[in-house]
């Protein structure tokens, strides 16, 4: 993990009509480096996300991608600048077989650039190459009707999906959730690889204890504020988000 | 020496995973079979019915209602199903007959040239204002768009000429196609026939893929950095472009067009006709399932008071019986044929 900052966020804020959902929100990711977002339902985690990746335009703010002002942006031109995400509900491509929801994504301009791809039968090979990389069984099912996946294939088919483009940055959401305990333990070292490959990674999560493991910094969020930032260890002792969690 | 029975689908399937790498006669016929009978049948029509005006007539409007099915079939891959295909026919019809009888007197070619590159124009960028409605929604907007160019026609009866349209458009007197109701059917089959090859064509390539996926789920699309927008804006070309032609054919081959050419049941015919043909975005059973209703309907003109009642039934009926369409049980009956080895 180095010190240079790739994602830098500062005090973005977003209301839907009198409710604040994001209210002067600041991070900072390091390249390299796993930041997870824990926080009570409706404390904004999902809208932060939505407003960097560009599906919703905040009030106020600003965004930087590696120093480059990237809000405003829609969201196709955001991932291709280098901000990837994957979704909290599932919804995979289901006309398509499994590995073509890769393929989808290595069709796009980022990914042409930066893999040489020309044709829909080389992206099959990487998409591929991608899935196994993600615990997939190659043989078994590259080309399996993605509607028979589980859904902790279909999980790591999203996680896929969005590295495709050898994104700067990953926005995880809820990575865990839907997941049985056996298919969660899939997911963790999944994107611990990813990590080692030197992309950074944004998780959000409720499901505690599989992320803290993994990450090496941690930011709780409540009622839209960013009320706690540090060691996953530090969490447990602050009587503040006791109080969150547990009233 | 015992025989034994196999299915040729079967045999072909299991030795290439759906690559048709054949080895045979009897696989090479089993697969281009019913390509070359499809195709021998319309190209020889006119000679079957020995140049009858009538029946060309039936089977040319039949063609270009295949045309707009076709249009429409390319919308249904987004999933966005319009009740307003009239309105291509309407906007290249009235472009024709604006510049050709009621206010200029051009050639029929440059005003084809000039409607193909008018009505795409209009057409798509209606559609780029209707892609933020979805679902019921499109359909609503889609079903007033004819009924709002119909009652326009009052607004300007010094163009639009009203409820009386415009007739005496007229027909091509140089250039490929002599003007026949011949050569009007052959033109509608080629356009046909290309279009269901160029549709195979594109069908695993990029395009396909990505406009499946953008069916399935545009915001994940979106997050891979592709632009949802302009694979839309493509696909209502496409299909305005097509639907455009059409509406050139229908024009040239009624040499009349006015409000009745921008009827609900203009719109519905290659609706019903895809519904009949197939219930997957299949162009060739939609293509099928029209020239059926088409036809159909048109035995059935001496009833004509009861016609919206006989589609309905007919409607019912297919999909009662046969929800998948028509052309999938085709497809089933003929992967029954055995091959007996001795």
């Amino acid at each position: 993990m180095s010190d240079k900052v790739v994602l830098e966020v500062r005090d973005l804020t977003k209301s839907f009509g009198g409710l604040a959902a994001l209210d002067r929100v600041s991070l900072t990711v390091r390249e390299g480096e796993i930041v997870g977002i824990i926080g009570p339902n409706g404390s904004g985690k999902t809208t932060l996300i939505n407003v960097i990746s560009g599906f919703l335009k905040p009030d106020k703010g600003s965004v930087r991608l590696e120093g480059e002002d990237i809000l405003g942006l829609p969201a196709h031109k955001v991932a291709e600048k280098g901000i990837a995400r994957t979704f909290q509900v599932l919804r995979p491509f289901y006309s398509v077989p499994a590995c073509h929801n890769v393929v989808l994504s290595l069709l796009s301009p980022r990914s042409r650039r930066l893999k040489y791809i020309r044709r829909v039968g080389l992206a099959e090979q990487v998409a591929m190459d991608l899935i196994e990389l993600l615990g997939f069984d190659r043989a078994h099912d590259s080309f399996r009707p993605t509607r028979t996946l589980p859904p902790g294939y279909l999980r790591r088919l999203d996680i896929a999906r969005a590295i495709a483009s050898e994104p700067r940055v990953l926005l995880a959401d809820e990575p865990f959730s839907e997941l049985t305990a056996v298919e969660a333990t899939s997911v963790g070292p999944a994107l611990l690889r990813l990590n080692s490959l030197g992309m950074a990674i944004v998780i959000i999560e409720h499901r505690l204890h599989y992320l803290m493991g993994l990450i090496h910094r941690v930011i709780v969020m409540h009622e839209g504020k960013v009320i706690f930032e540090g060691n996953p260890e530090d969490v447990e002792k602050e009587e503040r988000i006791r109080k969150v969690y547990y009233g | 020496m015992a025989k034994r029975v196999d299915l040729i689908e079967r045999s072909i399937y299991k030795r290439t995973q759906s690559f048709y790498a054949v080895s045979s006669w009897v696989e090479i016929s089993y697969l281009l079979g019913p390509w070359i009978a499809g195709i021998a049948v319309a190209v020889l029509l006119p000679v079957f019915c020995q140049f009858n005006a009538y029946v060309l007539y039936v089977f040319t409007i039949a063609g270009i209602y295949a045309l707009l099915a076709i249009s429409w079939t390319l919308l249904a891959l987004l999933r966005l199903y319009s009740l307003g295909h009239a309105m291509y026919i309407g906007i290249s019809g009235y472009i024709i007959g604006i510049l050709s009888v009621s206010v200029w007197n051009l050639p029929f070619y440059a005003c084809a040239v000039l409607a193909i590159f008018g009505g795409l124009l209009l057409l798509v960028s209606f559609h780029a204002a209707s892609l933020k409605v979805k679902g019921p929604y499109f359909l609503l907007a889609t079903l007033l768009l004819p009924i709002m160019l119909a009652e326009a026609t009052y607004l300007a009866p010094g163009i639009l000429r009203a409820e009386e349209g415009i007739s005496g458009i007229p027909v091509p007197s140089y250039g490929l196609v002599p003007p026949s109701i011949a050569n009007y059917y052959l033109v509608t089959v080629f356009v046909i026939l290309i279009l269901i090859f160029a549709r195979r064509f594109i069908n695993s390539k990029e395009i396909g893929l990505i406009v499946r996926c953008i069916a399935d789920n545009e915001y994940a699309v979106e997050a891979s950095g592709l632009s949802v927008w302009r694979y839309k804006i493509l696909i209502f070309a496409v299909s305005s472009a097509i639907g455009v032609i059409a509406g050139i054919l229908y024009t040239l081959v009624r040499g009349y067009i006015g409000p009745s050419s921008l009827s609900l049941t203009v719109s519905l015919t290659p609706l019903l006709g895809s519904v009949i043909g197939t219930v997957s975005t299949n162009i060739a059973g939609a293509v099928i399932g029209t020239y059926l209703l088409v036809v159909l309907l048109e035995g059935l003109r001496i009833a004509a008071i009861y016609k919206i009642i006989v589609y309905a039934v007919i409607i019912v009926i297919v999909v009662l019986t046969r929800p998948r369409g028509l052309f999938h049980y085709m497809e089933q009956f003929y992967h029954f044929f055995r091959r007996v080895y001795e």
